[in-house]
């Protein structure tokens, strides 16, 4: 079963929707229920996957299956994790039963609420585990349409418009690179083979002129800088997130935003090492600006949602600037930083969602003095902000230490200007929990609300679990990481 | 003469249509009002009847002496025809019965034009060629002025006549020019034909083709032959649309394929014509329908578009032949979707005024939501959004453009691509992110057939845009 648990972890999502399908609207209990025993099922089927994973050739891909899929145009159903790609599959199963769990409030429209959930995870996994470039451009389109639903239906007031700009935005980023996927096809004949769109030997045979490479990348830079967002592309994201509901921003900021710079390092980076140095100026402008300028707006934000979703910008650099750094300790940062952006600002999306559940407001302005009345929740929020900001101990602390260190190396200056980051980043994330949670309890509606309730425990407990454990021990995800980064930067400098 | 060297079995599939055709007729005339009921299943038994000849056929020899080809090109062309047909038989079995279309006339009229339709997609030479697109052209004029007593109705007949016999004016003067350069008849020696006749044959082939070329695009309502277009999409019966923008073009587009197909070595220049146009016709497709809010006349334009696309794919087949597989391939998906889309529209229209207008289609997922998902679906198909088939379809043109060379185009038309999502959308934004409005919020009574057949035709799509192979396959040797 083991060499066919990726195909396993793809479409099982899709097989617990039909069944979830089955179920009518009314029973929401039973509802409920079986999309929690559905999804956390989908978690423990992804175990295995991190346990038989051999650490000692990370670098290669694990798990392999590869059947025909249309032999003739050379596109086969290729699969297969790396350490890189193992732990953002880990990071999308274990996301969802605890935005599964989150979302039992919701009343409109569960079923199908619930039932889009299940169909983005079928796309997500199957992102990170193709090895065939139109596999994967296929499931890279699959997740836009459950994201559109989530945001056109469950949205706040502004949701269509939201929902639209999402989808044309991300697709109109991503259809340059089914061209340049194309054009690299056409352009590559493997010896023995012919024409293929099979990733690793794409990467093995493709040696493109320097001109058109700088083409290709850019449509393949465009394609992830959107999706990741790298500055200016990131005008999407602070709509998309801000009327989007709870579980929509924990998925979206958690695992979407990670297919962008996963993209970048899979495919834009091997691919075209070239014009990356050729371009790398540029690239690591952009992510300087990307830190400062995200962390500036945050600071200005009043909707406490929106302050999160600038704050992704901010981080999203910062992942930007450790993989342009193209140094190893830089990388694997980079890589550590995605899972623990996906888990602290995951976390911090769903504790806006809490008050947001309990007074319909999101504006700083209309809190304060929450800790009072809610102490498990204050915990909770103070906790994943700490993490966000890096407090040595916790997770986030881990990945940015890399990353400066990386950068450092190789582009001091840059690095120097993107470090005021971290410290503009304790300042909007601190001073907005001062005003939430601290101060006197002014407003009269802020009175009596009800601290978290077990559930919600149960939907933060195993993140906190998590966060400790990478600022702890973060050697497990290094071991997995550090090799696979190693051969990713190995195949750059032979081409 | 001996009858078996004919071998009239390679005429089958037009046989059984035009036969159905005749017994509607004739039980229409017997039978009277009693015999209305009949008249629907009778006809899907002769589409059936000729879909089942289609798919698995008697003879794999022409027929006729080379007039009729029973190649992989005729297979494709002809079952996405029958397909496109079957669907219109399910889903628009009510309209025929609500509206006042005559029901005899039109279910005739359809099969005879199916039979055109069958005849071009497996034409073997220059006569039958022309006859074909003359026998699916005359019953189309007819069909799109059935609604008579309607102003668009006969307005759309006309115009659809007037343009239509002047395309077929210029494109048999083409023929004639390209049959004298060539000396042939036959589609398959034209090329060797004005080869073997050499230096001025070459020229008075080009004219042939430029000439015949512009017929077959005021055909297919490409740009800049496209003015017609949306005039005659919206004003006639949406039966009747449904039926010409899926089963007419995709006859045009395997026959034209195969006139192109021989003319490949001989020049590319008109690969090049039809690059450009293809280019204008994304183009213009595209932005037009964007602003519309008549969904009938939205969906005209998106035809056009997709015209677009597939002359991308056709052009391409100057380059490199198989190129026409793909175009055969986006031809399938492109029908399943439209036949539904179109009769859908008309539903939900005449639940709201008979208007089209997109305002109807507020809080349809509350109103209809099997009808609403359904309408998404093939939307988003249309859209070519994966894992549904229209993505193979673009797929495969685009990947045939880069081939060719044309990485320009292919970016063009991706990027057109995205406008139509836009556009596309919109529907389902009306569908599922608005209310419905306050004095229509009442269920939608389920029309059953066309829900079957909206059903057949999103799953259709879905199997064909995950195992796109098994449609590859049957037509393997397109272009070879």
């Amino acid at each position: 079963m083991l060499h066919q648990i990726l195909p396993l972890l793809t479409f099982f999502p899709l097989a617990a929707l039909l069944l979830l399908w089955l179920i009518p609207a009314r029973q929401t209990g039973l509802l409920k229920g079986a999309a929690l025993l559905l999804s956390l099922l989908e978690f423990a089927l992804s175990i295995p996957l991190f346990t038989s994973f051999d650490v000692a050739t990370a670098g290669q891909y694990q798990f392999v299956v590869q059947a025909d899929w249309l032999p003739r145009l050379g596109i086969s159903f290729h699969m297969g994790v790396d350490g890189i790609s193992l732990l953002l599959v880990l990071l999308t199963t274990q996301l969802l039963p605890i935005i599964i769990l989150a979302s039992f409030h919701v009343e409109k429209a569960l079923k199908g609420y619930l039932m889009l959930f299940f169909l983005m995870t079928t796309g997500m996994v199957g992102v990170f585990a193709s090895l065939d470039l139109i596999l994967f451009y296929v499931f890279w389109e699959l997740v836009l349409i459950p994201m559109y639903f989530l945001i056109g239906i469950w949205g706040g007031t502004r949701r269509i418009y939201a929902a639209v700009k999402f989808f044309l935005y991300t697709m109109a980023g991503s259809v340059l690179m089914l061209v340049a996927i194309l054009v690299i096809h056409w352009n590559t004949l493997v010896p023995g083979l012919g024409r293929t769109f099979d990733l690793p030997l794409l990467l093995e045979h493709f040696h493109p002129a320097a001109g058109t490479q700088l083409w290709l990348f850019a449509a393949f830079a465009v394609a992830f800088a959107i999706k990741v967002p790298m500055f200016p592309l990131h005008t999407w994201l602070p709509d998309a997130h801000v009327e989007a509901p709870t579980g929509g921003s924990v998925i979206l900021a958690g695992v979407l935003l990670k297919m962008g710079t996963y993209g970048f390092l899979r495919f834009a980076l091997p691919f075209f090492p070239s014009a990356v140095q050729a371009l790398l100026p540029l690239l690591v402008g952009l992510a300087v600006v990307g830190i400062v300028f995200g962390a500036l707006v945050s600071i200005v934000q009043k909707d406490m949602k929106k302050l999160v979703a600038y704050s992704s910008v901010s981080h999203l650099g910062f992942v930007m600037l450790g993989l342009f750094s193209l140094q190893t300790i830089g990388v694997s940062g980079a890589v550590l930083q995605m899972i623990n952006h996906g888990l602290s600002t995951g976390a911090l999306f769903l504790a806006v969602g809490v008050i947001y559940e309990r007074r319909h407001t999101r504006l700083i302005a209309d809190f304060g003095g929450l800790a009072a009345g809610m102490p498990l929740y204050a915990f909770v929020l103070v906790f994943f902000v700490l993490s966000s900001v890096g407090l040595p101990g916790l997770n986030g602390f881990v990945g940015e230490f890399m990353i400066l260190l990386g950068s450092f190396q190789s582009q001091p200056g840059p690095t120097a200007i993107a470090a005021s980051g971290v410290v503009l980043g304790a300042v909007y994330l601190l001073w907005m929990v001062q005003r939430v949670l601290f101060g006197p309890l002014a407003n009269p509606k802020n009175q009596g609300l009800p601290d978290l309730s077990r559930r919600e425990l149960l939907v933060f407990a195993p993140l906190i679990v998590l966060v400790i454990w990478i600022g702890v021990q973060p050697q497990p995800l290094l071991d997995r990481i550090n090799p696979a980064v190693e051969a990713t930067l190995e195949l750059m400098r032979n081409r | 003469m001996d009858l078996s060297t004919l071998n009239p079995a390679s005429l089958l599939p037009e046989l059984i249509l035009a036969g159905g055709g005749l017994l509607v007729l004739l039980a229409n005339a017997l039978g009277g009002r009693r015999a209305d009921g009949w008249l629907s299943p009778l006809s899907a038994l002769a589409v059936l009847a000729a879909l089942a000849f289609c798919l698995f056929p008697v003879t794999r020899e022409p027929g006729y002496f080379g007039s009729v080809q029973s190649d992989p090109l005729a297979y494709a062309g002809r079952t996405t025809v029958l397909a496109a047909l079957l669907l219109l038989l399910l889903g628009g079995a009510s309209y025929l019965r609500q509206r006042t279309l005559p029901r005899a006339e039109t279910l005739a009229l359809t099969l005879f034009g199916a039979t055109g339709m069958l005849a071009l997609a497996s034409a073997g030479d220059l006569i039958t060629l022309f006859l074909a697109i003359e026998v699916l052209s005359l019953s189309l004029y007819a069909l799109a002025g059935l609604l008579g007593q309607r102003t668009e109705s006969r307005h759309a007949a006309l115009t659809y006549f007037l343009t239509g016999s002047f395309a077929s004016a210029f494109l048999l003067f083409g023929l004639t020019l390209l049959y004298g350069a060539a000396g042939t008849l036959n589609l398959a020696e034209l090329g060797l034909g004005i080869a073997r006749h050499g230096g001025g044959a070459q020229w008075i082939a080009l004219g042939g083709i430029v000439l015949s070329l512009t017929g077959f695009l005021f055909k297919v309502g490409a740009v800049p032959f496209h003015s017609w277009l949306p005039d005659v999409y919206t004003g006639s019966p949406s039966w009747v649309t449904a039926f010409m923008s899926t089963g007419a073009k995709a006859a045009a587009f395997a026959g034209f394929g195969r006139l192109l197909l021989p003319l490949a070595p001989q020049s590319t220049a008109w690969a090049s014509l039809l690059g450009i146009c293809a280019a204008l016709t994304m183009i213009v497709g595209n932005f037009s329908a964007l602003g519309q809010v008549n969904v009938k006349r939205m969906l005209a334009f998106s035809s056009v578009a997709h015209a677009g696309y597939l002359l991308l794919g056709l052009q391409a087949t100057g380059y490199a032949g198989e190129s026409l597989e793909a175009v055969l391939f986006y031809l399938l998906p492109y029908g399943l979707l439209n036949v539904p889309l179109f009769l859908i529209a008309a539903r939900v229209s005449r639940a709201g005024g008979g208007r089209y207008h997109i305002d109807d289609y507020k809080g349809l997922a509350k109103r209809d939501p099997v009808l609403a998902g359904l309408l998404a679906v093939l939307l988003l198909g249309l859209a070519g959004i994966p894992p549904l088939a229209g993505f193979m379809g673009k797929l495969l043109v685009f990947s045939a453009a880069v081939r060719a060379g044309q990485t320009g185009l292919a970016v063009l038309g991706i990027l057109t691509s995205v406008v139509a999502v836009y556009y596309y959308l919109r529907l389902v934004v009306f569908a599922y992110f608005h209310e419905p409005a306050p004095a229509r919020t009442e269920r939608l009574e389920c029309d059953r057939g066309l829900t079957l057949a909206a059903g057949l035709a999103a799953l259709g799509v879905l199997v064909l845009g995950v195992w796109p192979g098994l449609w590859l396959e049957l037509t393997r040797g397109i272009g070879l």
